[in-house]
């Protein structure tokens, strides 16, 4: 077990911070030891932003320019589309390892990737 | 009249054709197959290709083929497509023959401008019917659609890419629904047949369908951020 910070057991004085009664932290670890936990809480992913939404006003503006003929802006539709496959092999393989537990070498760990790995390396106790 | 009646209330789940009472029971929606099942290869040449050691087709069971798939010279997936879209109450033979008259008579009509035509722009004129339906689908196929998000208590039309299989049956319906406006004396093979050497050269009422989508999809481009 590791050692307990003397810091957080000195009775402090009561500040108020919210309107609402705050427990001191003294008082919130007076029973059990301040050891961090195996598990983080599930979260929700925060919305992503939509890919492509630049290629796409390209088009838009194109179409618009040319009557709507889709033939005349073979040029911008091509850009989209390779835009919007690359973007849907990033979220694939993004996918493929989350279902596996692993973390890829981009962007943030998700939740449940946390857990998958505190459960095959937790946290020592002694 | 009570066996027919009997048949149709516990078909449920079948659609039964009770215009001309046949044994024949067509399933209407949902694989009964097993997941573990895998698709059938069709294509010759993947066919002839030797089996590696570790291929799932080695140990996993597969689906027989369906009515209209063959490994025949002639087989076109987006024929079959399309003849099983234009379908109405299982009637597949009806539609068979809508879609070759159809091709007949886009052949009659192309020939017709072939011999009309000068020498000079003669190899410029597709003849061949099959050339003139895949180059329609590609000209109708529309690149975004819309779809209602809620974001707030609010439902925004958000447009949205679509994919390759969906795109290709918007454009089959809208060829098939446009081929159906018409009058009551004209018959489906002549007006599709019009229909779909119109959208080959880019103009007709399904191209007119597709612009009308994308220009609704321009219209609210503001949201093109709300995807997800």
């Amino acid at each position: 077990m590791p050692s307990l910070t003397p810091p957080l057991l000195v009775k402090t004085k009561y500040v108020k911070i919210s309107k609402y009664f705050v427990p001191p932290l003294w008082k919130t670890f007076k029973d059990r030891p301040p050891v961090l936990k195996n598990n983080v809480s599930a979260k929700k992913e925060k919305s992503k932003v939509a890919p492509c939404v630049e290629e796409m006003s390209l088009m838009f503006s194109c179409w618009k320019n040319h009557d709507f003929e889709t033939k005349r802006c073979q040029k911008e539709i091509e850009a989209f589309n390779k835009c919007y496959s690359e973007a849907n092999l990033i979220q694939k393989e993004k996918l493929e390892l989350e279902a596996k537990g692993l973390i890829g070498t981009k962007g943030k760990a998700t939740s449940k990737q946390i857990n998958s790995l505190l459960a095959k390396y937790p946290t020592p106790t002694s | 009249m009570a066996g027919k009646a009997a048949l149709t209330n516990c078909c449920r789940i079948f659609h039964v054709n009770t215009r001309n009472i046949s044994p024949i029971v067509t399933q209407v929606r949902w694989s009964q197959y097993n997941p573990h099942y895998l698709e059938p290869t069709i294509d010759k040449t993947e066919l002839k290709k030797p089996l590696e050691e570790q291929d799932p087709r080695r140990f996993q069971p597969i689906k027989a083929i369906r009515s209209e798939q063959t490994v025949a010279l002639g087989y076109d997936f987006q024929r079959e497509k399309f003849i099983n879209i234009m379908m109405k109450q299982g009637n597949k033979r009806l539609s068979r023959e809508i879609f070759e008259k159809c091709l007949e008579n886009i052949k009659r009509i192309q020939l017709q401008k072939y011999h009309k035509s000068e020498e000079n722009e003669r190899s410029s004129i597709e003849l061949n019917p099959m050339n003139i339906f895949h180059q329609a689908i590609e000209n109708c196929r529309p690149l975004l659609k819309l779809t209602r998000i809620n974001k707030g208590g609010v439902a925004y039309q958000v447009p949205v890419p679509m994919t390759e299989k969906n795109s290709t049956f918007r454009a089959m319906k809208w060829m098939i629904e446009s081929a159906k406006a018409k009058d009551a004396n004209t018959r489906m093979y002549d007006q599709l047949a019009h229909e779909l050497i119109n959208a080959a050269n880019n103009t007709g009422k399904s191209i007119k369908k597709k612009q009308e989508l994308h220009k609704q999809c321009e219209s609210n481009k503001a949201y093109a951020h709300f995807r997800w």
